[in-house]
């Protein structure tokens, strides 16, 4: 399987990858990009088959990258992973296709639970 | 254990306060029923000696300032300064009073609505902070005052403290953007359990 994890911060990404690991017990190649734009550029060239993806990015934000990768595959798999807990940012990622939404900070918990769900 | 905020423990803490702010923006938001847009807080380290010219930097002396300060002791031992001009004050006190279907008739509703907002961001920021780092904090009410943009720099207690986090905070309510400085005066000792607390924050990522 292989995974695009997005995030402006380091230790985002890798907590995502540390709960992954612990998380998923098949074998998995990934990504990692650190902002919207390095985002879209890598899932289109590197077509994963689930991304993790947080909200509050520079350069581009996640709502803008999820909204241009379900332009280019509306099948895409898009877990957002935020900080921002407001009832109207769940409703408007997932009117855009997001297929999760988890909390930061993100536990091994959380993303065994959406993992069991995709995979 | 170097004495510094290295890249890893600065990216650590913007992680945690990019947490803190979409915990308080959720509280805000709920309040006026509202939703608003979070952005990336950027943190900036800097000595006591290098805040007026920061704070200088990032203020006008044309202005005039509402100050909000606010006490916090225990492991985390310092003060929390929450610095917002007049203009966007009006547009806080604008956007929570008009959601208690209230009109503003005099400055104390300002001062009323930055001492709520001041308090919910202190509040999320370092009892996040205290949360996530497992280091315990009591907070004292904020004391909030109107300053001139020439008075803005000159705080009174700088001998007290030894390093300042600041956060430029942008809130975006309503198309309104909003935006202050949030600075952080700790003590050498919480600064030094701060450095532990993120180490170990760090340390539970590694694989």
């Amino acid at each position: 399987m292989k995974i695009l994890i997005a995030d402006d911060s380091k230790i985002a990404r890798k907590g995502v990858l540390k709960s992954l690991t612990a998380a998923f017990s098949g074998e998995f190649d990934y990504r990692e990009a650190s902002n919207g734009f390095e985002a879209v550029e890598s899932f289109a060239a590197y077509r994963p088959d689930l991304v993790f993806m947080d909200l509050t990015m520079p350069e581009k934000n996640g709502i803008e990258a999820l909204e241009e990768i379900k332009a280019m595959n509306p099948a895409a798999k898009v877990v957002i992973i935020t900080a921002d807990i407001q009832k109207k940012t769940t409703e408007i990622v997932s009117e855009l296709g997001a297929t999760g939404i988890l909390n930061k900070p993100v536990t091994a918990e959380k993303i065994s639970q959406i993992i069991t769900k995709l995979v | 254990m170097m004495n510094v905020l290295n890249d890893d423990r600065k990216d650590a803490l913007t992680e945690i306060m990019n947490i803190s702010y979409g915990m308080a923006t959720a509280i805000i938001s709920d309040s006026i029923e509202a939703h608003a847009n979070l952005h990336v807080p950027k943190i900036h380290i800097v000595g006591t000696e290098g805040l007026e010219n920061y704070v200088n930097s990032k203020t006008s002396k044309k202005n005039n300032y509402f100050v909000s300060v606010q006490v916090f002791i225990n492991k985390l031992d310092g003060e929390s300064i929450f610095i917002i001009d007049d203009k966007s004050a009006l547009q806080v006190a604008g956007i929570f009073m008009s959601d208690a279907d209230e009109t503003i008739e005099n400055e104390d509703d300002i001062v009323s609505s930055i001492h709520e907002l001041s308090n919910i961001l202190t509040s999320a920021c370092v009892g996040k902070i205290a949360e996530l780092l497992e280091l315990e904090v009591f907070f004292h009410p904020p004391a909030v005052d109107k300053q001139s943009g020439e008075k803005i720099a000159e705080y009174k207690n700088f001998e007290n403290f030894s390093k300042i986090i600041v956060v430029e905070t942008v809130l975006d309510f309503r198309q309104e953007k909003i935006h202050g400085l949030l600075i952080f005066l700790l003590k050498e000792s919480s600064f030094e359990h701060l450095l532990i607390a993120l180490d170990k924050y760090i340390e539970q990522y590694e694989i």
